[in-house]
């Protein structure tokens, strides 16, 4: 129990993916223009974290492990990715052509989001500070982590997507349009969430 | 399709180029990985020379045979340095904010090399702590210090400011709990290194020691249910030879002999079983038996095992019977004294006085993680039941005091409560600290409050009958 | 000649990955807060980068269009791979002080991109020298950062201890999106200067040719 909790409060707010890792930075400046496919590309992304995961533990646990194979675990992990984002477009563009739409070129890219790649490098890492003392990594924690992790990552892309739809009432400066007002907004968000790490 | 036509198609050259470029990459970063791989020994050396600054050859020493658990710190592992003759120590010192701090330790010897002469650097690498999450905040500064300050028989300490200083160092870290584990490190790695170049050993020390005739006994799952004056053991033996572990039930009367003795689980092995004394094996032997009978067959020590009585055939099996009916009655008068939930109790502080059936405690608990000692008085009445409870002093620190349970700062939540509701919030051994009564944010203050009225009614018994009219216990 | 100085200049400036394209935005916001961890990563990718343009554009007219994306992966993959081998192996400072980010170069969208964009419609060398241009143009932006984010937040410059005022938020990922969001405005700022100059130049130079041909 304790270690669950331990998992939820790291995942999702003190270690939080984008305020505190800055992984997934890409979509979330990306698409996150409008809450609705924000939602949709972090439930999509959460989706692919925990699907890979599940996929790459075992694999590199059991597999690459013991036949010490550990130095091709990049090219095996962005494989082994690949294929359920390939899954997950052809499933979303049979069930809701909208959410395609809107994700636009972001959907194969969730291949190239750090966060999935991230979050299957962190699972076969150290991960004992967050498991507490004693507790063995398996199979259920590093699928509960990214569940966690993606699910942090949803909440801040919705958040983001709220204040960035607010901005859009705003005429600004070129230079300032865009990127880096997005960017500053972001650093809000990121300040709030510092708050978080007194959680210990 | 035909075959030929499959060699020609598009999907055999997609193929073919996917499992070409896939092949000479595996193959690439094979070779590479052969001739690239850092191995653990250089990684060894490079935490080295990180550490002394440049290149050292270094010699590991056999430790295997010592002690290296120590009460303060585990040493790791022990290297001579070739160059200087000093040594590196790898120790993780108990007791850091998030577990174990490790700690890299060099140690200076005296001329004739015999016993430690100084500390030299001291390091706790952050990469290799991930639970010290604020160890970036102690400086090169302290750890200089650490060589600066060396006098024999120093004990280092760490503290938060000059009042609350804890032993003969004090800097100010914004660290005081990962010091603390370091500061531990250090001075486990002291107390080895003197035992170790002098060529002896650490006491180990024996957490039992207090108990008689225990060394065929496995402490750590033997347990006992005092009932009034009777007390009822579940022994459970060491394995011994060829008999593996006995599960014995005894009980021992108020006169200090055995009432009634049963073997639950016979660990005999092969046909060992067959040859045990029969008067063993059905318990009859030892019943109504005193301590002078068992020191009569296995000696004072209780390593004879040449007496006909054991000696059968099966001397082993015999001998763990024998051992467990032994520390039934030895112990006896040990274990009434034993106080119950005192694990968080500072029992020598504590006192207690007796008003008429009331037990009137003055409880004194430890320390608990960020909880200090607290100051507790409670009464005990007639019925088992908590009659008042009162906190005098407070040792929440930060600001965890207005976390706390209301009810349970005032004391309103106990009055009234019997050892079954104790034992129902923090468990039966008292280990259970995630109850939401207890887990309101100030979760080791409440336990503290909570061992101290479980200590409390456990030991009314004891104190009753040990306190006699307000005398002060012990 | 021409060709190559476009190629340049676009790489470091008109299409700079990381002021006018924002890509590769998780490495730049995760390690500016020390500049010796940014300038590593950005000669990493730069080197990355140039192999794998070269490798690509070199492979362009063997591998079958269909499992191109696939391929580049595996090659972009193997090369962070070696990358990851060698530093590991002869710079162990800047292996422990990239972490996580080192491995994750592999999603780096700036390579990716590049090979898509660039490396498979053009030659060996034209790939090499977008390579190098694009490389560099990450290095710069993201040492320029580093030494911003190193020097309010931490007080130091290449970890070298220089004030003792510090910061502190700029050091932590706000700061890192503060700086960044900052940088990319000046910049476009900037290089919109440029542009409006260059056309009014450009402008002139048609007008006087106008005038001269009307003469």
């Amino acid at each position: 129990m304790a270690t669950f909790i331990a998992i939820v409060l790291s995942a999702v707010l003190t270690n939080n993916f984008i305020t505190a890792k800055t992984y997934g930075v890409c979509p979330f400046l990306g698409v996150s223009k409008k809450t609705s496919s924000a939602a949709g590309m972090g439930i999509a992304v959460t989706l692919v974290m925990v699907l890979a995961t599940l996929v790459t533990y075992p694999i590199y646990t059991y597999v690459m492990a013991p036949l010490h194979f550990e130095f091709l675990e990049i090219i095996f992990f962005i494989f082994i990715i690949a294929s359920p984002v390939q899954m997950l477009e052809k499933i979303i563009q049979k069930i809701s052509p909208s959410l395609y739409g809107a994700m636009g070129i972001y959907l194969p890219l969730i291949t190239t989001n750090c966060a999935v790649l991230g979050v299957t490098e962190l699972v076969i890492g150290d991960m004992s500070s967050i498991l507490g003392e004693g507790v063995a990594m398996n199979i259920g924690w590093a699928a509960l982590y990214a569940l966690f992790a993606g699910l942090g990552f949803t909440l801040v892309m919705i958040i983001m997507s709220g204040m960035r739809e607010k901005l859009n009432y705003y005429k600004m400066h070129k230079a300032i349009a865009g990127f880096p007002i997005a960017m500053v907004t972001a650093c809000f968000i990121c300040m709030a969430f510092t708050v978080f790490s007194y959680i210990s | 399709m035909t075959v030929k036509q499959f060699f020609k198609s598009n999907i055999f050259k997609c193929l073919a180029a996917l499992l070409c470029v896939l092949l000479v990459c595996g193959v690439f970063l094979t070779i590479m990985n052969g001739l690239l791989a850092v191995s653990d020994e250089e990684k060894f050396q490079r935490v080295l020379s990180e550490i002394y600054g440049k290149s050292v050859t270094t010699k590991k020493q056999d430790v295997s045979d010592k002690n290296t658990n120590l009460s303060s710190a585990i040493i790791n592992d022990v290297y001579k340095v070739e160059d200087d003759g000093n040594y590196i120590v790898n120790a993780s010192g108990k007791n850091g904010y998030g577990g174990n701090v490790k700690c890299w330790v060099v140690i200076l010897t005296k001329p004739d090399g015999k016993s430690v002469g100084g500390v030299g650097k001291v390091t706790a690498p952050i990469a290799d702590n991930p639970a010290e999450s604020f160890l970036n905040k102690i400086g090169a500064s302290v750890y200089d210090k650490f060589a600066k300050d060396y006098k024999d028989g120093i004990v280092y300490s760490y503290g938060k400011d000059e009042n609350d200083k804890e032993g003969e160092m004090f800097v100010k870290t914004d660290a005081s709990y990962s010091m603390r584990g370091i500061c531990n490190a250090v001075n486990g790695t002291i107390t080895f290194m003197n035992a170790f170049l002098s060529g002896g050993d650490i006491e180990e020390e024996d957490p039992y020691e207090d108990f008689a005739y225990h060394t065929l006994i496995n402490m750590e799952d033997t347990s006992w249910t005092k009932n009034g004056k009777e007390i009822t053991y579940n022994v459970v033996t060491k394995g011994n030879g060829e008999a593996e572990s006995f599960k014995i039930s005894v009980t021992v009367g108020e006169d200090k002999k055995i009432k009634t003795y049963a073997i639950t689980v016979n660990g005999s092995t092969f046909d060992y079983d067959a040859d045990m004394n029969p008067a063993i094996k059905d318990g009859s032997l030892f019943v109504g038996k005193d301590l002078e009978y068992f020191k009569s067959i296995i000696g004072e020590d209780g390593e004879k095992a040449d007496d006909p009585v054991i000696a059968t055939g099966a001397t082993k099996s015999n001998s763990l019977c024998f051992a467990a009916g032994a520390f039934a009655v030895a112990n006896y008068d040990y274990i009434q004294s034993l106080k119950e939930f005192d694990a968080y109790i500072d029992v020598e502080e504590t006192s207690c006085t007796v008003s008429g059936t009331d037990v009137i405690y003055a409880i004194t608990t430890k320390g608990n993680g960020e909880a200090e000692s607290f100051k507790i008085s409670v009464t005990v009445g007639e019925d088992k039941k908590i009659k008042t409870y009162a906190i005098t002093v407070n040792g929440s620190t930060f600001d965890y005091d207005a976390d706390m349970n209301p009810a349970i700062k005032d004391g309103s939540l106990f009055v009234g409560k019997d050892l079954d509701y104790f034992k129902s919030i923090i468990g039966a051994d008292g280990n259970v600290k995630d109850n939401a009564v207890i887990a309101t944010g100030a979760t080791k203050s409440n336990y503290l409050c909570f061992a101290a009225g479980a200590f409390a009614i456990a030991n009314y018994d004891y104190y009753l009958n040990n306190a006699e009219g307000g005398a002060e216990n012990e | 000649m021409n060709k190559y100085k476009k190629i340049t200049l676009d790489g470091l400036f008109y299409q700079n990955p990381t002021f006018m394209l924002v890509l590769g935005t998780c490495p730049t916001l995760g390690l500016i807060n020390s500049a010796f961890s940014s300038m590593g990563m950005g000669l990493t990718v730069l080197v990355i980068l140039t192999l794998s343009n070269i490798i690509i554009s070199a492979l362009r007219k063997l591998i079958p269009n269909a499992v191109r994306i696939p391929c580049y992966i595996v090659v972009i993959a193997t090369l962070v791979t070696f990358a990851r081998m060698f530093l590991e192996k002869f710079v162990p400072s800047l292996y422990d002080g990239l972490g996580g980010f080192l491995a994750l170069i592999v999603v780096n969208c700036i390579i990716l991109g590049r090979a898509e964009a660039f490396a498979n419609k053009h030659g060996v060398l034209e790939a090499a020298v977008d390579g190098v241009a694009n490389g560099l143009g990450f290095t710069v932006a993201l040492t320029l950062m580093g030494i911003i984010c190193e020097f309010f937040g931490k007080g130091s410059l290449f970890g070298l201890q220089i004030m003792s005022f510090k910061i502190g938020m700029l050091a932590s990922p706000a700061g890192a999106f503060f700086v960044y969001g900052i940088c990319i405005a000046v910049f476009v700022y900037v290089m919109d200067g440029f542009e409006r100059a260059r056309r009014v130049k450009a402008n002139k130079l048609a007008r006087e040719n106008l005038l001269k041909e009307a003469a």
